[in-house]
């Protein structure tokens, strides 16, 4: 265990991640699913999802500056990175967020 | 250490962070280009909003067509601008016919005001409210709609929601059937909380108790309406509905709002909640005070009806038959009428005194009781009993068999009598019924032998009653006769010898005349007998009277003195030939011819042989062959001398003197009336004699009847 938590420092720190959906929109429903799969496989105990629903509350879109949804924002560990679609390539989204393959 | 930084390294930050911007923008543009997102936040001048690409709605729009509710997008005019499957259906139409009519044309006139206001409501902001949709083929359905307008519609365009709600309205109705039933309960329904708070108190609970609903509901129920010393039971009660019990009716107590008690039964429910968790109690309470007055006066007129089986001097009883004929006693008497403590009449598991019956009266009792209950009749049987004392008693019983509602024989209730006593005054009775008998008997017997007969005469009925012996004497039978009953006129028109008729009148005249109450005669007359034959009867009687002194009645005894009376007449004749003979001689002597001495003669048949008539004729040898009296004697004499008399065998000589002359032998004429040789003459006497005296000489006499 030691071994794997030491070569990258981001692998070993909290997540606080922002998922933005368009309502039931396909992609959205899809984003959901596939986020929480990729978290609980790789950042199992140390991340925070909040899934925003702007159909509900558009204007909670300024904030994070998002324009096309589904949109998945890593807020920290900084710097802020984003990802657009339903996160579908797990790999992509792997590289998108700096996490290492677990 | 303040922070020094150059323009160099200034210009490549900026130049590092609108690189990443670019690159930020650039995957934005790829992302939605390349058809990873569905939807872009757009802004407007009211703000943000979401603008969702091809294929974003198909959920929704999933939703919409495949929900239970009908959905509706109506113009403000209240035109149909789409409408999904489920509205389709229900108003039966083809969703292609339905866009663009009028949703007001679906509803019943009376909703349509309604559902314009409601519309221009929605077109606002929301709005719902009940209606009904009528479809086309007329039936009609409760339904609510709900209403808002579409953002994007600009106020034009209303979202509409209609659920139906007849299965709620069902619901609702039949709530309020169940409530009409519990408010219209003659019982009282209570349901409270499982604290025995009151939720609701139906209108027999307001008469029950005197509470209305509005005072009780909210309120213990223990502080309402159970007494002090019932709340321990009203706990039990709760305690028992947590643990899913109903309790049974009981009869207990509880208090008006006036403070009185009133009887009541109680029965308590749990209330479930559609997961089935105890939520409350029902608790049901009926006024019995009707019913418990009942039950006093039963035990009333039960305690009566004890008083007096005790009082009774007989062992009143009910079997059972359907339980092998068990016998049970309502009072004491058992024992004293059989020896035997009520526990050791039990014999097996019956209670019966049948095996105490004497064996041989058994069988007669048994049958008659089986007969009673055949014919669904009372019954009344008499038999002996062996007392525990070892004697045997006469009991009389009277029961009657009781039947079920399908007519089956269940119980006989009756009761029996010691009639020991009764029996051996019975047996005593008879015994002197039976010596009664045995004298009477000889009192016939010595009646028959001294051939007396008894009679009384009625004067109110004028009529007779007779004996056996009597109709005896006249050798009849009382049922010959027509009953020992008979009128004065039928008697004396058969029975009393009609010369003897006038005598008998007198003594019944002198008997009725009579103020001697101790009057008492004896005569002797004669009666007929059924035959017609003459009996000499010796009648003693003597009269009673009543106490106005009126004769009522004659009683007497009649004795047949027939044989004495044919002595005194064999003695008589006796007398009569020796005064006869001693006169005939007399006139022997003292005749001078013989005219004279026939003179005599007949004068002597007359005077001492009691004939009416002696005669003494000459038969003339003439040609007429005439007859010719030469003496006579009798009351007759002028009469008889005037026929013309002929002892030729001619019409006229066919006399017992014409034959008695022609043939020499004695002729003899019993009734004179019934000769048809007399028919020429009528005689006032019935019987002659006549005979030859010598070849010339014939003489008669004659009687006027037998004697």
């Amino acid at each position: 265990m030691k071994e794997k938590q030491a070569p990258d420092k981001v692998a070993s720190k909290h997540f606080i991640l922002k998922l933005y959906i368009a309502g039931q929109s396909p992609k959205s429903i899809n984003a959901i699913a596939n986020i929480k799969t990729i978290c609980e496989e790789n950042l199992h105990g140390r991340y925070e999802l909040e899934v925003i629903d702007l159909y509900e509350r558009p204007q909670l879109a300024q904030g994070d500056q998002i324009i096309a949804l589904p949109t998945l924002i890593r807020k920290l560990p900084p710097p802020l990175r984003r990802i657009i679609g339903d996160l579908s390539d797990t790999g992509r989204v792997l590289v998108g967020l700096d996490i290492q393959k677990v | 250490m303040p922070d020094k930084t150059t323009p160099l390294q200034q210009l490549t930050a900026e130049n590092d962070e609108l690189r990443a911007r670019l690159s930020e923008a650039e995957e934005t543009l790829r992302a939605i280009r390349g058809c990873e997102a569905d939807a872009l936040v757009l802004s407007r001048s009211e703000g943000d909003y979401i603008h969702t690409l091809k294929g974003g709605l198909e959920p929704y729009r999933v939703m919409v067509e495949s929900m239970n509710e009908g959905a509706v997008t109506l113009a403000v005019d209240g035109t149909i601008l789409y409408c999904n499957g489920h509205f389709a259906d229900w108003v039966k139409m083809p969703p292609g016919k339905i866009v663009g009519t009028s949703l007001k044309d679906m509803l019943p006139e009376q909703d349509r005001e309604g559902f314009d206001a409601m519309l221009a409501q929605g077109a606002k902001g929301e709005s719902r409210g009940p209606l009904t949709l009528q479809t086309t083929d007329g039936t009609q359905t409760p339904v609510l709609f709900s209403m808002c307008p579409l953002p994007q519609g600009e106020g034009k365009i209303i979202s509409v929601i209609i659920a139906d709600l007849s299965e709620v309205v069902a619901a609702a109705e039949a709530r309020s059937r169940l409530a009409l039933i519990v408010e219209s309960s003659d019982d009282a329904i209570v349901s409270t909380t499982l604290d025995g708070i009151v939720e609701s108190w139906n209108k027999a609970a307001e008469l029950l108790y005197g509470y209305a609903a509005g005072e009780a509901i909210g309120r213990s129920i223990e502080s309402l309406i159970v007494p002090p010393e019932r709340i321990n039971e009203v706990t039990h009660e709760f305690e028992a509905l947590r643990r899913r019990e109903c309790t049974l009716f009981v009869d207990s107590m509880r208090q008006r709002k006036d403070g009185t008690q009133v009887d009541v039964s109680v029965k308590a429910c749990p209330i479930f909640d559609v997961a089935g968790k105890i939520i409350g109690a029902s608790i049901n309470s009926r006024d019995i005070t009707g019913r418990k007055q009942i039950e006093i006066d039963l035990r009333e007129s039960e305690q009566a009806y004890r008083t007096l089986s005790q009082n009774l001097p007989g062992m009143v009883y009910r079997v059972f038959i359907r339980e092998g004929g068990r016998m049970q006693f309502f009072n004491e008497m058992p024992t004293q009428l059989t020896g035997y403590a009520a526990d050791e009449l039990i014999v097996g598991t019956v209670c019966s005194i049948e095996p105490l019956i004497l064996d041989e009266d058994r069988p007669g009792v048994v049958a008659e009781v089986k007969r009673a209950i055949a014919r669904q009749c009372a019954f009344a049987v008499e038999y002996r009993l062996e007392h525990k004392d070892g004697g045997l008693r006469w009991m009389q019983e009277h029961g009657m068999p009781v039947y079920g509602t399908d007519d089956a024989p269940l119980y006989i209730d009756g009761v029996i009598f010691d009639v020991t006593e009764n029996k051996q005054g019975e047996i005593e009775r008879k015994i002197a019924e039976l010596t009664l008998q045995k004298s009477e008997k000889r009192l016939i017997e010595a009646m028959a032998i001294a051939r007396i007969g008894y009679w009384e005469y009625e004067f109110a009925t004028d009529e007779f009653i007779f004996n056996d012996q009597y109709y005896s004497l006249h050798k009849i039978t009382a049922e010959e006769a027509g009953g020992y009953r008979m009128s004065s006129t039928d008697f004396a028109r058969h029975y009393v010898y009609p010369e003897d008729a006038p005598e008998v009148g007198k003594h019944v005249r002198l008997a009725f005349e009579t103020l001697d109450p101790d009057y008492f005669a004896i005569t002797e007359t004669r009666i007929l007998s059924g035959k017609g034959e003459i009996i000499w009867v010796e009648v003693r009687f003597r009269i009673e009277k009543d106490l106005q002194g009126n004769t009522i009645k004659m009683v007497g005894v009649n004795q047949d003195i027939t044989m004495r009376k044919d002595a005194e007449e064999v003695l008589h004749r006796t007398n009569r030939t020796l005064w006869t003979l001693s006169a005939g001689n007399l006139a022997l002597l003292r005749a001078e011819n013989e005219e004279e001495l026939l003179q005599s003669l007949t004068s002597v048949i007359v005077k001492h042989a009691g004939y009416i008539l002696a005669v003494v004729d000459y038969a003339d040898n003439n040609p007429q062959k005439s007859i010719t009296p030469i003496a006579w004697s009798g009351f007759e004499d002028r009469y008889f001398l005037a026929e013309h008399l002929s002892w030729a065998d001619t019409e006229q000589g066919q006399l017992p003197v014409s034959r008695a002359i022609r043939s020499g032998t004695m002729q003899i004429c019993h009734d004179i009336t019934a000769d048809p040789s007399f028919k020429p003459w009528r005689r006032p006497y019935r019987h002659t004699t006549t005979g030859r005296i010598s070849h010339s000489h014939c003489a008669t006499v004659a009687k006027l009847s037998v004697p």
